[in-house]
């Protein structure tokens, strides 16, 4: 069964290792954002600052691009690197989560909402944003710039599919109120690309 | 025979093509004929739209009419049919024309099916799925809307609904592909490699067949191909002629590690489905036995071989065999124009096809769609473990109203193909799911009862873009059982008997000027397991007199424990009506003058003399599927 095959191949989290994965999570969001003076390199600093502000989420873009190490020479294609592959961290990190709570449910309402997620998030990760990263190494970045709308599409579509009740729901919807932030981020840099 | 199709109103003569003059002597003399007749068909045209200028002008004219009708009967044939292929036009023979607007036009195009933006389509070719995009290639004419110059258009998708255009993938550029780059299918490796074999007209007119691959395999979009610089791997075999020979298929692995590949042909008036083996797509060995030939069908295009799960609900890849499968052999009948299949065994020792029951083999029994369909194409989805089917909607308005209107034909909305273990005798076709990533509002209407003779308007907003699930019992008024002969659709839906018609009205407007009835007509009102016809009448879906305008129609079973059930997608021109879960399906093309726009809407019908009728339905407005070029260099 190749749709879920991939599924499989991820390794169920124990649940102190999801501890671990959400602490890692959460450090990323809320780390405080540096002043420019603690990099060392005030023009680095300074470039990330002036990308991070034309983006929808700055503290979200400052964490991010800050605590990932770009490049010798910080540019615009890097950053958008960093987001992309961050995003794919997370958006594996959320399916396994799903898959996770997928095996543990017995309501079966809320087994088909997650399945459905888990077949959202799947391509995401096993597809759109791996090209996306290719795309932007490669200097394409209207493809790179598609791929991460359709990545937004497919969040979004899990989102507004999942009604469950009950605690769960809350903890989906907290996951995919991050990714979709992330990706708002991934989106306006991949503007800034285009833009030249 | 179980179809029913009374043409109504024009008469086509020529949709039939003429018979084929003998190809293998007189070529000269057929090229000098073809260069006058050419030049008459030309003139033909040049003195036709004079003249429909001219009644314009002054009026109605029969006379004239008649007397250039009859010119231009005599002289042109469809497109297509002196290159070899199935005709690609209507001809019809009246030059009267409606007049009409840029607004009627606009309103024709699909808002969710696939097309292209302009110009001509045909056949669905080489779908596959890689790297997270599926792929549709289809015959285009980049330079007109009739059939022509056919390059392969190419377009990509997520989820089979949201097409994205991409550059053309392939273009008559070569001797063995000068004259055409036509139909041709997909092989996926295991390796990951994708073969695409495809039919190529050469600069002698002669049917060979070609090969391609992707010229980078890490290319998600498959942008770029390259064709096999020894081409063409395969020529007409000695007993079949140069223009017989045409649409290679999937290939699919036998027991001794060699792929499979069938072609269709005919010989004298049977048509046959031809094997070859491979294992490197260049060297293939003609099978001394072909696949399966079924006399009296003439020529079998598109021919598509794939397994299906009897047992099971999921598609099956194309190489699997074994107990618990049965394979499908299907044909698109040059003559007729229809696609039939049929289901039977495939003995893989010998490569050899039988049909279950011999009575309804392929190209006499059992359609894929009892509209207007051809040239479908299936392919395995690896992904959602379906098999999935495409199929081409030709125009049934005039060439010149496809020239006036820049384009022509649609695809089908891609449909899931499955066992109908229930009957044990036919497929099941239903749309993709993903269609329902479309719907809008949703309208749901329960246990409306109506009486005989009556019509009841359906409270939604919109009519031109609807998906509409419709379930229906019926209520003798009497307290005698009802037996009656097979019925078929009649002559419509005008045409009452006790048991039916009832159903739905579709792109009609509130005076039911213009209107599409989709409905049932039964021939008993017992429990037992019975049969009903399931038809679309497009006889008054249009006031334009040029238009073709059928009633088709299906014998389909309904087992005693089903209601009678009916989908039915709504897309402007084009409706796709599903009877029974899709045992049996209907495509339709519309053209109204008045039902468009906001004066579109949407009836419930009882037009049986015996029976009431109670309907349950789920009505859901689709948006538009926005296809549009690929957004290479915007971001979104």
């Amino acid at each position: 069964m190749r749709s879920f095959s991939f599924a499989s191949v991820l390794s169920y989290s124990t649940s102190s290792f999801q501890v671990l994965h959400l602490l890692l999570v959460a450090s990323l969001l809320f780390r405080p954002t540096h002043q420019s003076s603690d990099l060392g390199t005030t023009s680095k600093g300074d470039f990330i600052d002036q990308i991070c502000r034309k983006t929808p989420f700055y503290d979200l873009c400052m964490a991010t691009l800050h605590s990932n190490p770009l490049t010798p020479k910080p540019d615009l294609k890097g950053a958008a690197l960093v987001m992309v592959n961050n995003l794919l961290a997370n958006a594996s990190d959320t399916l396994n989560y799903i898959e996770g709570l997928i095996k543990q449910t017995s309501d079966q309402q809320l087994e088909q909402a997650l399945a459905f997620c888990a077949e959202s998030y799947i391509p995401i990760v096993k597809y759109i944003l791996p090209q996306a990263a290719d795309a932007v190494s490669q200097g394409r970045f209207g493809f790179a710039s598609y791929c991460v709308s359709d990545a937004a599409k497919e969040i979004s579509n899990c989102d507004k599919k999942f009604s469950g009740s009950g605690q769960n729901k809350s903890l989906l919807e907290d996951r995919n109120g991050i990714l979709q932030k992330l990706v708002g981020v991934a989106a306006a840099i991949m503007k800034l690309l285009l833009k030249g | 025979m179980e179809a029913t199709q009374h043409a109504q109103l024009l008469r086509n003569p020529l949709l039939d093509a003429p018979p084929r003059a003998d190809k293998t002597s007189h070529r000269r003399r057929r090229r000098r004929v073809l260069t006058i007749l050419c030049s008459v068909i030309v003139l033909a045209s040049v003195v036709a739209i004079i003249l429909v200028r001219n009644q314009r002008e002054e009026g109605r004219s029969k006379e004239k009419t008649e007397t250039t009708s009859s010119f231009r009967e005599r002289s042109s044939v469809p497109r297509g049919v002196y290159e070899g292929v199935s005709a690609k036009s209507n001809v019809v023979s009246e030059n009267v024309s409606y007049n009409w607007t840029n607004a009627m036009f606009s309103w024709q195009r699909t808002a969710f099916h696939f097309q292209p933006q302009r110009n001509w389509m045909n056949d669905p070719d080489g779908p596959l799925y890689h790297m997270g995009w599926y792929h549709l290639f289809y015959q285009y004419n980049p330079d007109s809307a009739v059939w022509g110059n056919i390059t392969w258009g190419h377009a990509v998708s997520r989820d089979l609904i949201h097409w994205l255009y991409l550059p053309l993938a392939m273009v008559p550029d070569r001797p063995f592909d000068i004259n055409g780059v036509w139909t041709g299918s997909a092989t996926m490796l295991p390796d990951g490699k994708i073969m695409m074999l495809y039919t190529g007209d050469t600069d002698k007119k002669v049917q060979v067949q070609n090969l391609a691959h992707p010229a980078n395999l890490s290319d998600p979009l498959l942008l770029d191909w390259i064709k096999y610089a020894r081409n063409p791997v395969l020529v007409p075999p000695t007993n079949i002629a140069p223009k017989d020979f045409r649409d290679p298929s999937t290939a699919w692995i036998g027991l001794d590690g060699r792929w499979r590949v069938t072609i269709g042909a005919k010989i004298n008036k049977t048509g046959f489905a031809l094997v070859y083996t491979t294992t490197d797509f260049i060297h293939f060995k003609k099978n001394a036995h072909h696949l399966h030939s079924v006399p009296g069908t003439g020529m079998w295009e598109c021919v598509d071989f794939y397994p299906v799960s009897i047992n099971g609900s999921k598609g099956l890849p194309t190489s699997v065999n074994g107990p618990g499968v049965k394979h499908v052999l299907k044909a698109s009948i040059d003559d007729t124009k229809v696609d039939h299949y049929a289901l039977g065994t495939y003995f893989v020792e010998n490569d050899t096809w039988v049909p279950d029951n011999p009575k309804e083999d392929v190209g006499i029994g059992l359609r894929v769609d009892y509209g207007r369909y051809y040239a479908s194409k299936s392919f395995y989805d690896p992904v959602k473990e379906r098999r999935v089917l495409w199929g081409w909607i030709n125009e049934t308005d005039t060439e010149n109203d496809d020239l006036k209107k820049g384009w022509a034909s649609v695809q089908t909305i891609p449909r899931e193909v499955t066992f109908d273990k229930k009957t044990g005798t036919n497929i099941l076709q239903r749309p993709v799911e993903e269609i329902e990533s479309l719907r809008l509002r949703g309208s749901e209407f329960e246990g409306i009862v109506l009486k005989p003779g009556s019509v009841l308007p359906l409270n939604i907003s919109s009519a031109t873009q609807l998906d509409i699930i419709a379930e229906f019992e019926i209520e003798p008024l009497g307290s005698e059982e009802i037996d009656e002969d097979s019925v078929g659709c009649g002559g419509g839906a005008i045409d009452r008997i006790a048991l039916g018609p009832f159903g739905l009205l579709t792109i009609a407007d509130d005076t039911l000027s213009e209107l599409t009835p989709i409905f049932f007509r039964l021939s008993n009102s017992s429990h037992q397991n019975s049969t009903a016809f399931f038809c679309a009448d497009e006889t008054r879906s249009s006031k334009a007199p040029e238009v073709k305008k059928t009633v088709y129609g299906a014998e389909v079973p309904v087992l005693s424990d089903e209601k009678l059930s009916m989908r039915v997608l709504v897309d402007h021109s084009i409706i796709e009506s599903f009877g029974q879960g899709g045992r049996r399906v209907i495509t339709s093309r519309v053209y109204p003058t008045e039902a468009i726009y906001g004066a579109a809407r949407l009836f419930l019908f009882n037009n049986a003399t015996a029976i009431n009728i109670k309907a349950s339905l789920k009505i859901w407005e689709l948006n538009s599927a926005f296809i549009r070029p690929f957004p290479f260099d915007q971001s979104l």
